[in-house]
């Protein structure tokens, strides 16, 4: 077994360059640990606790945020500008396992890790977030999106020692930004979601400008629900166009049957809390 | 609530600093680590065991079940074996096992050894089981099966205006103690050495006894218990065997240590039951008659089923008087692991089968449920379902009356039912439920319930517990009582009895280790019996104690009496740790016997079932979300009558906890049998509840003392578990006005409810 | 491997597997045995401790992220100024049953007090001790007793000044 503990990205970039095994990337390890099989088949483990860029960068432009993927959640939702700009990404992290959880845990890994039931993606795709995506090539990172990178239940799309560097998150354009969350689970602290949906709009009063609608744990990836995406767009928000939407939605996930729920509450529920998220735009 | 200093725990600091010494945290040089090599088949017979010849074994210990002496656990039946021999049972049943040095080790070997089954169809639905052809108990399957008879149910159908009927089913319970089993097992000369985390250090003793041939000295040596609620009755039995055996053969101290997932996957459950009922009653709502049909699913062995099933059938009448009954209970086996002890003990589902019965009274009757049970509770004088006339301390009025009374049920119940009119027309016609978002539905349910104190019918009489007390040579009593502290407070529970029939401070009395070796058999720590049953033999040895000192001093110097602590004569005072020091190597033993005036006759199930109930009612106020049916309990009224507290505010504990659990039971804790085993790894797929799920609780003490208890005391630590589930299914009754008869009952079977045709609200 | 890190104030140095857990070499290696495993994965709370100055599941912490960490346990926290008052008051409101995710809820309780400020309200304080499962109590107890902690605002004080003691020029 080989642990490598990279201080900065380009020890990390030498590290990849210099090696052929494959490398387990390890931010806060709550995934990975509870993994047995993942964990027990890591035999180079890259410790990114400690890469300078990973967990310190927190990088503020005109446009958005930058973030580095090795930084824990409780770091990110502490920050005011956070709490300011991102109250869908500071919900969305709270509702995250516990505290003890998000003192650890961070984007890098709900990304890689490629859970559909990743409490993020679905607020990281409707925020639009983009992934920088290591190491780099002729001094540029790879920019993916969400669903990029999250490609089945547990399977992500990183290959040959390729690594999740950063989050940039542009903030929403204008004043009329809304945003809705919701997780949905057996219970409230401690939970794997059921389902849960993230959905972001602009408006004019109840015409819908543009939206962004992406659910959980209802299909092998997290679901960005671009038929109804479409369907909304430039339409009023009528009881009529938002019961139309709810059967859109439910046409575009796939749910199935495990221990937490069933594919028909699933399913069904889908679309309820996609109307309740419609309702509070208007 | 800050409770009064006496009532101030004994082990909370030492289990707050980190110093209280669980299993694992003892450490014994030398300990090697056990492990269990179960089956992977529900039914199967097992054809040929191979150790692998090309490995080294040399650095192991393995056990077969031919190496066990009196391969059978000392229960009530002699069914189960330590190790299975030709034939499994249940998938995880114990084939082998091994210990070794490491856990690396022993993960190693394991691969080594192959086991081959020829695999059988195996039997799973208990309603089935008494009829299959797959045999798994005797003939017929039927681990036990009690009828009770009261009055004449065609005369009750005679006077009916209406009956009406249903069935009703629970689902299993996982007791999710925090700290897992574990027993160590330290071999000595010609001993051995039981420690471990348990409620019975006894049945443990009498297990490894017979196990060994009576040829080994058992010592069993209790650990500080993390949590039992029942588990830890009858499991360690099998655990310490197991520990026992392997030390005995590698003459290392072993450890049999469960991780979580072990622990979840194999040791035992609440008993999941099967009911069929009919009630005759009256267009008033008088209840004429009950037909009581009752199956409990036992699992592959019958551990505890048998006493089980008594209470289940005992409790199936419920707080009622019913001039007329017929109840038919059954426990049966299935290739399941064995079911065992849980908190109630077969009460939680015989009082949610009834109190659901009730509901559906009240819904077709179009009364109010309140009222429905007001009509029927039973009162002093009346008789239960075999014919106990109560004589004393019945609180079934007064525990309603006032849990109804101090939740405000009546109003709350019609401002709710008005409140959810036009959410439940909006989710039928399909329109958007909520006027704002924080919007729910509101229901408000009721339940009452008792539970019978101590042993079934004569079993405190065949038990005859015994404690000693002993005063030290510092004048201070120590207690010698075989009742374990698994986190109940119970060690309070005693010093407090104790000091106050002494009249002394809490802190003089000293409570001895759990060590067979030391204390007597006073009975398993079971049955809600320790305080009531244990607890007046303390009451009986501080009498004789101060009896025993007065004649003392009085033999020296006549004209002592005993006062407020201190003996008085002629203006000299001696307190009594002075005048105990002159008796200082005092033994006082006392042991258990019934108050002659209770009777029972266990084969026709007639007389007096227990010495006394305890009573309760409870009050549950519960929010679905009309969006997700997400449910939540948001207050817990309760009114228990416990005959006196001896520790008010661990009493109060104890009803938080346990309602708390009855909670989980009805809307949160599922398990499911998938590919012949439980469907659940630890905490994260079998739900219990954290901090956020927990409702504002609102709990009252009555005290209506039992003649025969210390200082009037009844039995408490089962009772609140009972009458959760059924007040939060009242209260979804309530909201949906349908018919709720089965728990779990998750947010997906709610959903279900609105896909029939039928008229919800 | 050989792994150097802080427990309570000393400096301590293990040659364990890199994969071992910060729980398990708490308990194994170093004799601490206040912290507990309720489940080993992260979901109970039980084997709650502080790292830098922040609480996780020690059962979910491996070997090779410890290098150079502050880690503090109940043995270690038993020492500082604001201890006496928390145990006091779990004491006094009768909130410790069977024990065995008490140091746990002990170390939420004063993560939860150095983070916030004595106007948390309930809820809020359920949702940061919703990492924290007990079996026994239904809680009630427990979160009397943190709801009596946290409005004292020199006891919260005090535990703030205990964190920056233990963490803020070792990490």
């Amino acid at each position: 077994m080989k642990v490598y503990n990279p201080l900065n990205i380009r020890e990390l970039d030498n590290l990849i360059s210099g090696n052929v095994e494959k490398f387990t990337y390890v931010a806060g390890s709550t995934d990975l640990m509870v993994n047995e099989n993942r964990w027990s088949e890591a035999h180079n483990l890259v410790d990114i606790s400690r890469t300078d860029e990973l967990i310190n960068t927190f990088s503020i432009d005109g446009n958005g945020i930058l973030i580095g993927s090795a930084k824990p959640f409780s770091d990110i939702i502490n920050q005011q500008i956070i709490r300011e700009k991102f109250p869908l990404l500071v919900e969305a992290c709270r509702q995250i396992g516990s505290v003890q959880i998000q003192n650890r845990a961070t984007f890098g890994g709900n990304i890689a890790n490629a859970s559909p039931a990743g409490d993020t993606l679905p607020v990281l795709s409707v925020l639009d977030a983009r992934i920088y995506l290591g190491p780099e090539e002729d001094g540029k990172f790879r920019i993916a999106k969400v669903e990029d990178v999250m490609i089945g239940p547990g399977q992500n799309s990183l290959q040959n020692n390729s690594y999740i560097a950063y989050i940039y998150i542009p903030f929403p354009d204008s004043e009329n930004h809304r945003w809705y969350y919701r997780k949905v689970g057996q219970r409230f602290a401690l939970a794997i979601s059921k389902l849960s949906l993230a959905l972001t709009a602009e408006m004019s009063d109840k015409k819908v400008n543009e939206i962004k609608i992406c659910a959980g744990s209802v299909a092998p990836q997290v679901k960005r629900a671009y038929k109804t995406e479409e369907f909304l767009t430039g339409k009023e928000l009528t009881n009529k166009i938002i019961d139309q939407s709810r059967e859109l939605i439910i046409n575009e996930i796939k749910p199935i049957t495990d221990i937490r729920s069933n594919s028909k509450y699933r399913s069904k529920i889908t679309g309820e809390v996609l109307r309740e998220a419609l309702h509070s735009l208007i | 609530m800050k409770p009064e200093p006496f009532e101030i725990r004994i082990d909370a600091a030492e289990k707050l600093e980190g110093t209280a010494e669980y299993i694992r945290d003892m450490k014994v040089p030398g300990m090697w680590y056990g492990k269990t090599i179960r089956s992977i088949h529900a039914n199967a017979e097992i054809v040929n065991i191979q150790f692998d010849p090309h490995y080294d074994w040399s650095k192991l210990t393995y056990v077969t079940a031919e190496e066990v002496p009196y391969n059978v656990v000392a229960m009530l039946e002699t069914d189960m074996p330590f190790l299975a021999e030709k034939k499994v049972n249940y998938y995880g049943e114990p084939i082998l096992l091994l210990a070794a040095e490491n856990s690396e080790l022993l993960k190693e070997a394991e691969e080594h050894i192959q086991i081959e089954y020829r695999k059988l169809p195996a039997l799973f639905d208990m309603k089935k089981s008494a009829e299959s052809e797959i045999k798994i108990f005797k003939e017929n399957n039927t681990f036990k099966e009690i009828k009770i008879q009261k009055g004449d149910l065609n005369k009750a159908a005679a006077d009916a205006d209406f009956i009406i009927e249903m069935e009703a089913e629970t689902g299993y319970q996982e007791h999710l103690y925090l700290e897992p089993q574990g027993i160590i097992a330290i071999p000595k000369d010609e001993k051995i050495e039981i420690h471990g985390s348990m409620q019975c250090p006894y049945y443990i003793k009498n297990a490894l006894n017979k196990m060994f041939n009576e040829k080994i000295h058992v010592t069993v040596i209790q650990s500080v218990t993390g949590g039992a609620f029942g588990g830890k009755e009858d499991y360690p039995s099998l655990l310490a065997g197991h520990a026992a055996l392997l030390a005995n053969k590698c003459k290392h101290p072993v450890a049999m240590f469960y991780d979580r997932e072990e622990d979840v996957q194999f040791t035992t459950k609440r008993h999941p039951s099967y009911h069929k009922d009919k009630a005759f009653v009256t267009k008033e709502g008088k209840i004429l008659g009950l037909d009581l049909n009752v199956i409990l699913d036992g699992g592959a062995y019958c551990t505890l089923s048998q006493v089980v099933l008594a209470r289940a059938a005992l409790t199936a009448a419920g707080c009622y008087f019913i001039p007329n009954i017929t109840i038919n209970a059954k426990a049966v086996a299935t290739n399941t692991p064995p079911n065992g002890a849980f908190r109630g003990f077969g009460g939680p589902q015989a009082i949610f089968a009834l109190e659901m019965l009730i509901e559906k009274i009240a819904n077709e009757l179009k009364m109010n449920p309140a009222d429905v049970r007001k009509i029927n509770l039973i009162k002093e004088g009346e008789t239960t379902a075999t014919s106990q006339i109560l004589k004393y301390s019945v609180s079934a009025h007064e525990t309603v009356d006032d849990v109804i009374q101090r939740s405000d049920y009546q109003n709350k119940h019609k401002k709710y039912a008005e409140h959810n009119k036009r959410i439940l027309e909006k989710i039928l016609n399909d329109e958007y439920p909520k006027e704002n978002s924080d919007q729910k539905l509101k229901g408000i349910g009721v339940s009452a319930f008792q539970h019978g104190a101590g042993f079934t019918g004569t079993g405190e009489n065949v038990i005859k517990g015994k404690i000693r007390v002993e005063i030290n040579n510092e004048g201070k009593p120590v207690i010698f009582s075989a009742q374990t502290e698994m986190g109940q407070g119970e060690q309070t529970a005693f010093q407090i009895i104790l000091a106050k029939s002494l009249n002394i401070n809490v802190d003089d009395v000293i409570m001895s280790e759990v060590n067979t070796d030391l204390v007597p058999n006073s009975g398993p720590t079971v049955a809600s019996r320790s305080t009531m049953i244990v607890g007046s033999l303390l009451v009986d040895a501080g009498k004789e104690i101060i009896n025993q000192l007065t004649d003392l001093l009085n033999s020296e110097n006549p004209g002592w009496k005993y006062e407020e602590g201190s003996f008085i004569n002629n203006g000299s005072e001696i307190s009594f740790i002075d005048a105990s020091k002159k008796l200082a190597g005092l033994k006082i033993e006392k042991q258990y016997e019934h108050p002659p005036i209770i009777k029972f006759d266990d084969i026709n199930w007639i007389g007096d079932a227990y010495p006394v109930f305890s009573w309760a009612a409870s009050v549950a106020e519960v929010e679905v979300d009309p969006v997700t049916f997400e449910i939540k309990v948001t207050k817990y009224y309760t009114t228990h009558d416990i005959g006196k507290a001896i520790n008010k505010d661990q009493a109060e504990a104890q009803i938080q906890g346990g309602s708390l659990q009855g909670i989980g039971y009805a809307i949160y804790e599922k398990v499911k049998i998938e590919n012949e085993h439980y469907d659940i790894k630890g905490f994260a797929d079998y739900i219990i509840p954290t901090p956020t799920e927990m409702p504002v609780f609102d709990v009252k003490i009555m005290e209506n003392p039992y003649p025969y208890g210390p200082f009037g005391a009844k039995g408490l630590g089962e009772l609140p578990l009972v009458g959760g589930a059924p007040a939060v299914l009242s209260a979804l009754w309530m909201i949906f006005g349908k018919e709720f008869n089965k728990i779990p009952v998750m947010p997906e079977d709610l959903l279900v409810l609105f896909n029939s045709n039928q008229k919800v609200g | 491997m050989n792994f150097e890190f802080l427990v309570n104030g000393k400096n301590v140095s293990v040659d364990v597997n890199p994969k071992k857990s910060l729980l398990n070499i708490l308990r194994d290696e170093l004799n601490m045995l206040s912290v507990k495993e309720g489940c080993g994965k992260g979901e109970c709370g039980a084997c709650t401790v502080l790292m830098n100055g922040k609480r996780v599941n020690s059962c979910l912490v491996p070997a090779f992220q410890l290098n150079g960490a502050v880690i503090y346990t109940i043995e270690g926290i038993m020492d500082w100024q604001s201890y006496k008052a928390m145990e006091k008051a779990y004491i006094e409101f009768g909130s410790v049953q069977c024990g065995f995710c008490m140091s746990g809820f002990l170390i939420s309780t004063l993560s939860l007090m150095n983070e916030n400020d004595n106007k948390i309200s309930e809820d809020e304080m359920k949702w940061k001790l919703g990492g924290n499962i007990c079996r026994c109590t239904g809680y009630t107890k427990i979160i009397e007793a943190v709801d009596f902690l946290s409005k004292q605002n020199e006891l919260m004080s005090k535990v703030k000044r205990d964190f920056s003691n233990a963490f803020i020029e070792k990490i």
